[in-house]
């Protein structure tokens, strides 16, 4: 290692340094839906001084010809400079891009950061669209650039503004609490889970004169425990997602997952291929019989104030359907399947009131469809729906005499549930062969649901300024 | 035609609360004045790309539909944040309020003179038929001679509505219908024409 080797790898690391600050200032010119952005980028200039000052202080102090010492410096370089700048802080500039409000859905930003906020308090989100067939988060510690990480959630590029499918960032944002959960069982799961995996060990070992051996036996025991344990953990962080996703946004949420469903299959047994997950059917159960089935009979009433009786009866058939999916319990069977995923899911099954409970607590301060407040938006936003209106909000009052106009914004969960009916409504018409141009088409529905997630904000703010 | 007053608006609005009415939304009492109401900028703006433009001819409109995107961009701009409108430069905004009228109402949408005095036009297909629904496309243009900041939520229309009269068929719809920004022109009535001139001519 000589000197030049280091001041080889400094000028690349300053190069570095330069490319990026460039590619930032690019960044903060084209808008962005909501301010994390442009306070993510404000974060990664800070981040990049203090690259900037390590890297003198570190030259400055190899200012020597030791060769010990420029070895140490360049070591220095690499790991606290070159490896988080290349592998970490380059991703930000990919999601930064892909937030643009052009490639994002842009009404919706602000009603998901909402949520975030009151799910995960005082913690940032970065929402953009990712050329892949899903939704998802992610965080970690080595991305933390700030006080705090920035979650990162992707919407999937082709449905962007596929809003009624949205419902199920419901389950995407409670990913982080989970851990939580998680934590607080693990030792007693695992305890569990080693009992079980040793219990049943004979059933599961292969015969073969090497695998008698007490090491041997001791080893596969350890390796199907943490295989069952990953397994728990994954089923665990699914389901409890799920959960809070339909406790938010109750038959939207079910509606959106089996629409987004509707290209896999719904019966894949958990296996170690697809590392435990839960099988659609199975979700599909557990949020049926826990969150769902007691409190259908709360739409009732919105159903005898809907004026459109095919609406009803197209959204009743839907959820008809989903329930006689549910009934068959062949998730629950398919689980039992694959012994380990047996053990695994039966741990699941264990906790399961808990888990009822932990989504509970923790949805506390959200506003959820089955909410009084909701239910009695309904019945108006399908009405304005119908009337190719946005569901933006439930007119409360008004009178010419006095000069009064008062509406309440719309829940997110009353015009996701509001759409999902219509939509039920409009795949009847159009598949029957009626469509006519008094029917919307599926575009101008999502447009109009856009818009009124869009409007919210505006109304919130507006009665904000007036109070 | 009558042009309807505060109160008489304010009484539409109440008969088309559950949607198949006179609706304006979002909408706050203080826009209503005397005989209009106020309307707001919305976030979105059309701008054309003229370096891939190289002239506006309806004969090829079919191309420009199929192609939109090359010749005009569409672009969203948060609450905070200006949007420049230079000398003589035409783009497509929207309002922010989403309208719908019933079959015996129609509209004009008219600019405000304090915008008017600084060149700024913000219509110039300003009728607005019975059974339209969607926000109104507004054709901004700068007049003036020095650039013009826009913002969102800028009170820069006024919709005056007036009774009709006569029974209108469901069927007369606009073409820009449910449009919740500003929309990218439609020129199938024109090429329809266009194709009728042909067809003359040819047989000539």
């Amino acid at each position: 290692m000589t000197p030049s080797d280091l001041t080889r790898v400094y000028y690349q690391i300053e190069n570095e340094i330069e490319s990026y600050r460039n590619e930032l200032n690019k960044l903060s010119v084209p808008n962005y839906p909501s301010e994390t952005c442009r306070e993510l980028i404000i974060d990664l200039f800070e981040k990049l001084k203090g690259y900037e000052e390590t890297l003198s202080k570190i030259m400055e102090d190899a200012n020597d010809q030791d060769e010990k010492i420029v070895e140490q410096s360049l070591q220095k370089l690499i790991t606290k400079i070159h490896i988080p700048l290349v592998r970490e802080d380059t991703k930000f500039l990919n999601w930064l891009y892909k937030a643009q409000t052009k490639n994002v859905p842009w009404s919706f930003v602000h009603c998901v950061e909402r949520l975030f906020q009151q799910i995960v308090p005082n913690q940032k989100l970065l929402i953009y669209c990712e050329n892949q067939y899903n939704y998802g988060i992610c965080w970690s510690k080595s991305e933390t650039i700030a006080p705090y990480p920035y979650y990162v959630l992707s919407f999937p590029r082709l449905h962007k503004t596929n809003v009624l499918w949205h419902a199920v960032v419901g389950h995407e944002i409670f990913h982080p609490r989970c851990s939580e959960f998680i934590n607080r069982h693990n030792q007693n799961v695992l305890t569990n889970i080693t009992g079980e995996v040793t219990k049943n060990y004979e059933k599961f070992a292969t015969t073969g004169a090497s695998e008698n051996s007490f090491t041997k036996k001791r080893d596969r025991i350890d390796s199907m425990t943490n295989v069952t344990h990953t397994a728990w953990c994954r089923a665990t962080e699914e389901l409890l997602s799920d959960m809070a996703c339909v406790e938010i946004f109750g038959p939207a949420a079910i509606l959106a997952m089996k629409a987004f469903s509707a290209c896999s299959p719904k019966n894949d047994r958990p296996d170690p291929d697809n590392h435990f997950y839960p099988s659609w059917q199975y979700r599909f159960e557990i949020v049926w019989d826990n969150f769902i089935e007691d409190k259908l009979c709360k739409l009732d009433h919105v159903y005898s104030e809907i004026k459109n009786n095919d609406i009803v009866r197209c959204f009743k058939e839907d959820m008809l359907e989903i329930k006689c999916l549910v009934e068959k319990k062949e998730g629950e069977d398919l689980v039992k399947k694959h012994p380990l995923a047996k053990i695994a899911y039966q741990e699941v099954q264990n906790l399961i009131l808990d888990a009822v409970d932990f989504v509970k607590d923790n949805t506390q301060d959200v506003l959820k469809w089955h909410d009084e407040k909701t239910l009695s938006q309904i019945p108006k936003l399908v009405g304005r729906l119908e009337n190719g209106i946005p569901p933006n909000e439930s007119v409360a009052e008004i009178n010419e005499q006095e000069g009064i106009y008062n509406t309440h914004p719309a829940a997110i969960p009353a015009i996701l549930i509001s759409g999902w009916m219509y939509e039920t409504y409009w795949q009847e018409k159009f598949n029957a062969d009626e469509a006519d141009e008094r029917v919307m088409t599926y575009k101008t529905l999502s447009r109009l649901i856009l818009k009124a997630c869009e409007d919210i904000e505006t109304i919130k703010k507006s009665q904000q300024c007036q109070s | 035609m009558s042009v309807l007053t505060k109160n008489v608006i304010l009484e539409e609005l109440q008969k088309g609360k559950d949607g198949s009415g006179l609706i304006i939304t979002p909408l706050k009492i203080s826009q209503i004045g005397k005989s209009s109401v106020d309307l707001h900028l919305g976030n979105e703006f059309i701008v054309f790309r003229k370096v891939s433009l190289p002239c506006m001819d309806i004969a090829d409109a079919g191309d420009i539909s199929k192609n939109v995107h090359k010749y005009q961009e569409k672009v969203r701009i948060s609450d905070v944040d200006k949007f420049v409108l230079h000398p003589s430069q035409l783009v497509l905004g929207a309002t922010k309020e989403y309208i719908a009228l019933p079959d015996n109402i129609s509209a004009i949408i008219c600019g405000r003179s304090t915008w008017g005095r600084t060149g700024l036009i913000i219509a110039t297909a300003t009728q607005i038929e019975p059974l339209f629904k969607g926000c109104v496309t507004l054709e901004l243009v700068n007049e003036g001679e020095i650039p013009l900041v826009l913002y969102p939520f800028l009170c820069v229309a006024q919709l005056i509505l007036y009774r009709t009269e006569g029974k209108l068929s469901t069927k007369d719809k606009s073409r820009y219908q449910f449009q919740t920004g500003p929309e990218f022109p439609k020129f199938e009535k024109e090429r329809a024409y266009l194709k009728l001139r042909r067809g003359k001519t040819c047989k000539r």
